[in-house]
């Protein structure tokens, strides 16, 4: 089963934030008029190990920040990514790219609202930043069949019941 | 049976002549019977949950002093790469920890106005770059789920763990936990318990048993180079003691076995704390 090795999360966020229709940058603001939303993973913790690992849980803490000319637009695309940001579209988005891990738990952990920032700007800039934490799991489909590479390379599958 | 065992076997020692229990039917007079059922080794049984209740507090604060300590030893390395006038990394610090009905608090704070643009990032406003070095929340996310782990594995003292694994073994854990174990399952305090019970003949093999403890302890502190820690745990120890004894604790632990296990479990709990994280 294909495998996704980077962190499956951020990228599923990335992709939701796209749906929204913003533009998006993946931790760079995008070259783009404002509102934008950019993106960008603060933490991971590994429970039991890498996510390369089958049986490993994980939690992210994913930053959106969401910026705009005014207060109103930045708080629209805040909203525009609360709303789309869910179990059902994380789990698509896992299922789309082959990622073998389900939601286990999606928090707004910091909802730090919308800031005005002034300074030494010749217009104000408003930022709104939400951080989620997102717990994940394998689905288990990959202890069936496993991929390992070893250190000197050599891929092999490994079958585990 | 099984569950005494298993405490006993929690000690690491044997679980000793006393640590038995029976029971079985009697007839009494005719036509009536009597069930009945004997422990020993109840004492130390309910010496092994006074202990944990008393103990667990202390230790909480010092794996939440620790921990929080840790914390802000992560931040300032995150954050190092990105010193520009070092006020921020200057300004990260833990406060003392304090004392919560039930448990311990700690707090880690950054004090400089341009910290939350750190933390949660900006616009540039001369490059339109988006600047994001997020430092204090990447530190907790690392510490939380190892001051979880150690808590939770303190808190299975009271049924299976033997030793601390993991971050726990760094906190100071083990020290605890092996305070925990030699406090309440050394033969010197379980004959002792007995004495005061009212059992007599024990004094004797009881001091040979203090003594016994005292210099092997005395000898591998001096093998281990550790000697001044186990001289502050003894003072602190009783200095620990003492001030429980006199302090709030309810009427029916101030006197007899029950004040000598306070004593005893303060004691090695605040000579932990000392021993283990201030020295």
């Amino acid at each position: 089963m294909a495998r996704a090795l980077l962190s499956p999360v951020i990228d599923a966020c990335i992709a939701i934030a796209e749906s929204t229709g913003l533009s998006v940058g993946d931790g760079v603001a995008p070259d783009c008029p404002k509102p934008f939303v950019v993106v960008s993973a603060v933490s991971s913790r590994r429970y039991d190990g890498p996510l390369s690992d089958g049986e490993a849980d994980s939690a992210d803490r994913i930053q959106f920040a969401c910026v705009g000319n005014t207060r109103q637009s930045a708080d629209l695309a805040r909203d525009k990514v609360r709303a789309a940001l869910t179990f059902t579209a994380l789990d698509a988005q896992f299922n789309t790219n082959g990622a073998d891990r389900r939601t286990l738990r999606l928090i707004l952990d910091i909802p730090r609202g919308v800031q005005r920032d002034d300074r030494g700007l010749p217009e104000p800039i408003f930022t709104g930043i939400d951080q989620y934490l997102i717990e994940t799991t394998p689905t288990g489909a990959s202890l069936m069949d496993r991929t390992v590479t070893d250190s000197v390379g050599v891929t092999d599958t490994v079958a585990t019941v | 049976m099984a569950q005494l065992g298993e405490i006993a076997n929690v000690s690491g020692y044997k679980p000793g002549p006393a640590l038995t229990a029976a029971g079985g039917v009697r007839s009494a007079t005719l036509g009536t019977w009597n069930l009945y059922a004997t422990m020993q080794g109840q004492r130390v049984l309910m010496e092994h949950f006074y202990a944990l209740s008393a103990i667990y507090q202390p230790a909480m604060m010092v794996m939440t002093e620790y921990f929080g300590n840790l914390m802000a030893e992560f931040a300032r390395a995150i954050h190092e790469k990105n010193i520009d006038t070092g006020a921020t990394y200057d300004s990260i610090m833990a406060s003392p920890v304090m004392p919560m009905p039930n448990g311990a608090a700690i707090q880690v704070s950054v004090a400089t106005p341009q910290a939350q643009f750190l933390e949660f990032g900006f616009v540039h406003h001369w490059t339109g770059q988006w600047i994001h070095n997020p430092f204090m929340m990447p530190a907790a996310d690392a510490v939380a789920p190892m001051y979880v782990d150690a808590l939770q594995q303190f808190m299975q003292l009271a049924t299976f763990r033997k030793f601390f694994t993991g971050p726990a073994s760094d906190a100071g854990g083990n020290d605890i936990l092996g305070m925990v174990r030699n406090s309440l399952y050394s033969y010197s305090k379980y004959a002792g318990d007995i004495q005061v019970l009212g059992f007599g003949g024990l004094s004797k093999s009881r001091g040979i048993a203090i003594k016994g403890a005292k210099g092997i302890g005395n000898i591998q502190a001096a093998q281990s180079g550790t000697m001044m820690a186990r001289l502050v745990r003894i003072g602190a120890g009783r200095f620990g003691g003492s001030a429980i004894r006199g302090g709030n604790f309810g009427s029916g632990m101030m006197t007899g076995p029950g004040a000598r296990i306070y004593n005893r479990i303060s004691g090695r709990a605040f000579g932990g704390s000392l021993s283990g994280i201030r020295m």
